[in-house]
């Protein structure tokens, strides 16, 4: 009866500490959203609409395709779809990392045209086309790794 | 019908240490190839600068922007790691499950 007594005892700690461990889990990982198909296929867009201008600027130096001015809509379009995807990520869940995510893609692409309406040398293209695509990769790779969680 | 504690504990560790065993190298790499890149860019940056290509403040613009895009990397590596620790959760709880609800009686996991 004691030994019985004992063991249960002993169970009922053990089940209560998987409780709290899998229950602080839960909490734990909060900040990280499910997977949004509208995320996947809007930074997939954006990366494709960045990705013309960039190259456009890159080759056409001198000429009117480089300018800020032929590409005014790129930045306009961008600046909505990006402010777009972030109310949708908070939206789905407050305060989570996709948002933040995205309001730093969204500071470079206004950063990005700030620079345009300056000028672009095609010597720097790579740069920006490089921190784009860390951004970009960064997000949908934050997103394929909740598709394959959840 | 009694648990033995040490096998529960062997299980789970052993499920989870699998997750991370197998998830963990693709994060790893992702963020050195990431440190590489960047390295490279900041290098870059210097180049143009001290070569007179761009100015000082475009100089500045740049390591801005590069700086926002890093920030950017290093959430979504915070947040894979934090999709594996829920992963390995999981695994842990799921190497137990069976010997636990049979101990209990019960579908308690």
């Amino acid at each position: 009866m004691l030994i019985e007594k004992h063991m249960a005892k002993h169970l009922l700690v053990y089940i209560l500490c998987i409780l709290v461990f899998s229950t602080i889990g839960c909490s734990y990982v909060k900040p990280v959203s499910v997977y949004d198909e509208q995320m996947d296929k809007g930074i997939t867009a954006l990366q494709k609409n960045t990705e013309e201008v960039l190259l456009m600027i890159e080759t056409y130096q001198g000429k009117v395709e480089s300018t800020y001015e032929y590409h005014r809509a790129y930045y306009r379009q961008a600046i909505i779809d990006v402010s777009s995807l972030k109310i949708r990520a908070e939206a789905i869940q407050e305060d989570n990392l996709s948002t933040k995510m995205l309001e730093q893609l969204l500071n470079n692409i206004i950063r990005f045209e700030k620079d345009h309406i300056e000028g672009i040398a095609a010597n720097e293209v790579d740069l920006y086309r490089g921190g784009f695509n860390s951004q970009f990769t960064a997000l949908l790779s934050l997103e394929l790794a909740k598709k394959r969680i959840k | 019908m009694s648990i033995n504690a040490n096998e529960v504990v062997t299980q789970m560790l052993k499920a989870a240490k699998q997750v991370f065993a197998e998830k963990w190298p693709e994060t790893q790499r992702y963020a050195e190839s990431e440190i590489t890149l960047f390295t490279e860019r900041f290098i870059d940056i210097e180049k143009l600068r001290m070569s007179g290509e761009i100015t000082e403040a475009r100089a500045k613009s740049h390591i801005e922007f590069q700086k926002q895009s890093w920030q950017t990397v290093l959430l979504a590596i915070q947040g894979m790691s934090l999709l594996l620790v829920e992963e390995a959760i999981t695994a842990a709880l799921n190497a137990v499950k069976d010997m636990i609800n049979t101990a209990v009686g019960f579908a308690l996991l």
